[in-house]
């Protein structure tokens, strides 16, 4: 009998495993146990059913591929090769890749179930409400009852928009009495006038989240006359109850923060508006200034329109008196020009009975006396002649 | 009210423009002259109280509205 070494034995039985076609490229099927993600990013755990159990180990760049988070009783597919880890001579699975196992049944039951509803149009966009309020008063939470999405909604509700009343409705998120207690809550709260419906529900497996396809679910949230919002696992999932609600939000945050303003931007907005009104306002009294202003300007153009009448007035004034003036001057020098002839006609008719008129430097000499030895002048009514006293 | 005044005003002024030419025209009469003067200077008496009014009115409204 030869004797071997321990590596020559090992490498020996490696070999043959390796080079064995039915144990390379292999599926198997299991429940996941001794689940350990190491620090490098590797995955180790065991294979388990019944009655056996297999070490497993998937290197960091397939587990980085992986679509979901392996934990313990997870039932899996497995795609592997067999080998010898040579350090302890330990039969595992180099796993490659990791299925659940049904999810294929499942997916199959979604997809059937989704076309038909899709068909008679239960998902189009007619069917859906819109959110009647900006500023959101009453909401009803469907919800695990402790759960991490309904402390995640209630933070999201306190960060965004604290004035809201919130009412939680717990119900069972997962199994297959989950669609018939949500159905009732639904039921129930629609009658109560909230401006909205939040349905929520935290992470987890296409199975873990099944209970969101339910037709009959489906049905009551279509027939829903609140407007309700949607909140079931993360990004990627989608169930059928997200496409039949009136919104879908990603996670169960996502769901509060659609349907809040939030505070902080109302305050902003409150603040903006404040400014934009000061503005205005402030604009408007410039404007008002402005024609102030202008009117001011017209009045005192208006008080020199005044001015105006005053100096025309005063000038018609002048006029008038300059006018009186002359009359009354016309008038003095007719008087006096009748007089003259007045006089004159008084002593004509004297002449004309043979007496004469003396005047010795125009002045009429009524005595002999009175007469200058000089040149005088004697009237007739007929003319006059020149003549010096002897 | 103030149109009804402005009128008023205008039509004082055309009254008193058409006394100053009918005197400054050759041949009028003393008395006619006279009397027409005397009218005269108690239009311009009311027109110059007039202006006054409207200046007082002016200075209270920019007073007041200031």
């Amino acid at each position: 009998m030869n004797q071997l070494t321990v590596t020559t034995l090992v490498r020996y039985l490696k070999n043959k495993i390796d080079l064995d076609p039915n144990l390379q490229r292999i599926k198997v099927n299991g429940e996941i146990s001794n689940f350990h993600k190491h620090f490098t990013g590797h995955l180790y755990f065991s294979l388990k059913d019944e009655t056996s159990s297999i070490n497993c180990v998937m290197f960091k760049t397939s587990a980085s591929l992986l679509k979901f988070e392996p934990k313990n009783g997870d039932k899996v597919i497995l795609s592997a090769n067999t080998s010898i880890f040579e350090s302890t001579g330990q039969l595992q699975l180099y796993v490659t890749k990791i299925e659940l196992d049904g999810q294929g049944d499942l997916y199959q039951q979604y997809e059937i179930l989704k076309k038909r509803l899709e068909n008679n149009g239960i998902f189009n966009d007619e069917h859906k409400i819109t959110l009647k309020k900006e500023y959101i008063e009453n909401v009803a939470v469907l919800v695990g009852d402790n759960s991490a999405a309904m402390s995640d909604i209630k933070t999201t509700f306190s960060r965004r928009w604290p004035i809201c009343n919130v009412d939680y409705y717990p119900v069972l998120v997962q199994g297959k009495d989950a669609p018939k207690q949500i159905i009732s809550q639904l039921q129930k709260v629609d009658k109560l006038g909230y401006d909205a419906i939040i349905l929520a529900r935290g992470g987890g497996s296409f199975e873990d989240l099944f209970c969101f396809n339910d037709e009959e679910l489906v049905m009551t949230i279509y027939s829903l006359n609140t407007y309700i919002i949607t909140g079931i696992g993360h990004e990627q999932d989608f169930t059928l109850c997200d496409f039949v609600a009136d919104k879908r939000a990603a996670t169960p945050t996502a769901s509060v923060e659609l349907i809040t303003p939030n505070l902080k931007d109302v305050k902003e907005t409150i603040n903006e508006s404040a400014a934009l009104i000061k503005n205005n306002v402030h604009k408007l009294i410039t404007t008002l200034q402005l024609n102030f202003d202008l009117y001011s300007e017209k009045l005192s153009n208006f008080n020199s329109e005044i001015n105006k009448y005053n100096t025309i007035i005063d000038s018609l004034k002048n006029k008038m008196l300059n006018s009186v003036n002359k009359i009354i001057l016309q008038n003095k020098s007719d008087i006096k020009r009748f007089a003259t002839l007045l006089e004159a006609y008084s002593y004509q008719n004297t002449l004309k009975r043979g007496y004469s008129l003396v005047k010795q430097n125009n002045d009429v000499i009524k005595s002999s006396k009175k007469i200058k030895k000089d040149v005088f002048e004697v009237i007739f009514y007929d003319g006059k002649i020149k003549a010096k006293g002897v | 009210m103030v149109k009804k005044n402005e009128q008023n005003f205008e039509q004082k002024m055309k009254a008193l423009k058409e006394i100053v030419s009918t005197l400054e025209k050759e041949g009028t009469e003393i008395d006619r002259a006279i009397e027409l003067y005397q009218k005269g200077l108690k239009l311009s008496k009311e027109l110059k109280e007039q202006l006054n009014g409207f200046e007082d009115k002016i200075k209270k409204i920019s007073k007041d509205n200031k």
